[in-house]
């Protein structure tokens, strides 16, 4: 559990169900419980670390897509009480909830959720009601915002307290864009981010981000793993450094920042987008750091 | 008016309601009950407003968020499929029998 010292907590979204794994500081041994939110498609799930909730994006092929809140580690669930939908008139409707982001530890019960069509919702009130993010949805540019292979989401979205104000997000295949004003207005920062085969190799927007990961030490520190590369970011998605140096492919879906060394990224390279296994059938964790070199 | 529904072979005679008749996953918001009768809607998409008036969060289920009837939902009125009328403009007379199923559909 995560409350007790060492304890993990590891929650797992399928397309029958949610799994809550938990283990102690030895992680020997795990306990499972679910599936949870049966039958129904769990795209993400997120343990909200200032309250002890659980949040669950559920998807029904029949029912549409709601967010699901637990404050018994999966015992009971309720629904949002409005959930993520676009407003009348804008001819959009949420598919599904792609990520839930709990707010900084100085504002609770603030609660991000980022959804296809990509957009991004915002509740005050620990994920029982939202509302969509003007800013976003009203974007200058998104008629113009085309999908990615999985649709036009909102994968990614970044918080971090040390920096007030200030909110990253990740769209496929449109590209990476940060707030400082609490979401009143946006900005692209895809500076040196590769599109591949397209006359203009470094478009302002339309770049296909597969996931960020922010360091939670250094929040100016910015990882990328794209669909044409892998970058770091030192001044907070102002600009990008491709870091791909020698790692068996540039393609992959996750990246993850090391919770304790900022320098140290954990990445899972795929062969390609045609061939979504591990380079040569072998799976493995590419380690850099400046410490101890690539492994 | 008396009416009788074609989807149940129990006749059933209602006056100055609408009656409406929930699967099992809809269920959940009504509390449990099969079926529920509204005052006089003058059409589907009315109806469903004022279900979701009654039972928070069930009209999102049935609708989209344009209002639209959810593309793997059936709403049957009586023993017409909505989608064969006006979709959720479908107009609605009192003593009419609604039906909100899933579509059999999967993969």
């Amino acid at each position: 559990m995560p409350r007790s010292k060492g304890g993990v907590c590891l929650l797992v979204g399928t397309k029958k169900g949610g799994f809550v794994f938990t283990s102690d500081s030895k992680r020997k041994e795990w306990k499972v419980t679910g599936p949870h939110l049966k039958g129904n498609e769990i795209y993400h799930m997120a343990y909200d670390a200032r309250n002890g909730a659980i949040l669950a994006s559920v998807v029904s092929g029949h029912w549409g897509p709601t967010v699901a809140r637990s404050e018994d580690m999966g015992g009971s669930w309720k629904e949002s009480r409005t959930p993520p939908r676009f407003p009348k008139g804008t001819g959009l409707s949420v598919a599904r909830v792609w990520q839930i982001r709990p707010g900084p530890e100085d504002h609770p019960g603030v609660v991000y959720a980022g959804v296809e069509p990509a957009c991004l919702f915002k509740s005050d009130d620990w994920g029982k009601s939202w509302e969509v993010n003007e800013a976003l949805l009203n974007h200058k540019t998104r008629k113009k915002w085309q999908p990615g292979g999985g649709g036009l989401c909102l994968h990614t979205i970044i918080v971090t307290a040390k920096r007030p104000g200030r909110m990253h997000v990740a769209i496929s295949a449109v590209g990476t864009l940060r707030t400082d004003d609490d979401g009143e207005s946006w900005r692209f920062q895809n500076k040196n981010v590769i599109v591949g085969d397209q006359p203009n190799k470094y478009p302002e927007y339309g770049t296909c981000v597969h996931k960020l990961a922010i360091s939670p030490s250094t929040p100016d520190l910015i990882y990328q793993q794209n669909h044409t590369g892998v970058y770091r970011s030192d001044d907070a998605g102002d600009g990008w450094i491709d870091i791909r140096n020698n790692l068996p492919s540039r393609f992959g879906f996750p990246v993850a920042a090391d919770a304790n060394d900022p320098k140290r990224a954990y990445l899972a390279p795929l062969e390609g987008d045609f061939s979504r296994i591990p380079k040569d059938g072998h799976f493995g964790i590419r380690e850099k750091s400046p410490s101890r070199g690539a492994r | 008016m008396t009416k009788t529904c074609c989807l149940n072979s129990a006749p059933l005679q209602i006056r100055g309601l609408i009656r409406v008749r929930l699967t099992a996953q809809l269920r959940e918001y009504a509390n449990g009950a099969r079926e529920v009768d509204l005052d006089s809607a003058a059409d589907l998409r009315t109806m469903v407003s004022k279900l979701d008036q009654s039972y928070p969060g069930i009209g999102g289920r049935i609708v989209d968020d344009q209002g639209k009837i959810r593309a793997h939902v059936n709403v049957f009125v009586n023993s017409e499929n909505s989608r064969e009328l006006k979709n959720e403009n479908t107009p609605l007379r009192d003593g009419d029998v609604v039906h909100i199923l899933p579509s059999v559909s999967g993969g």
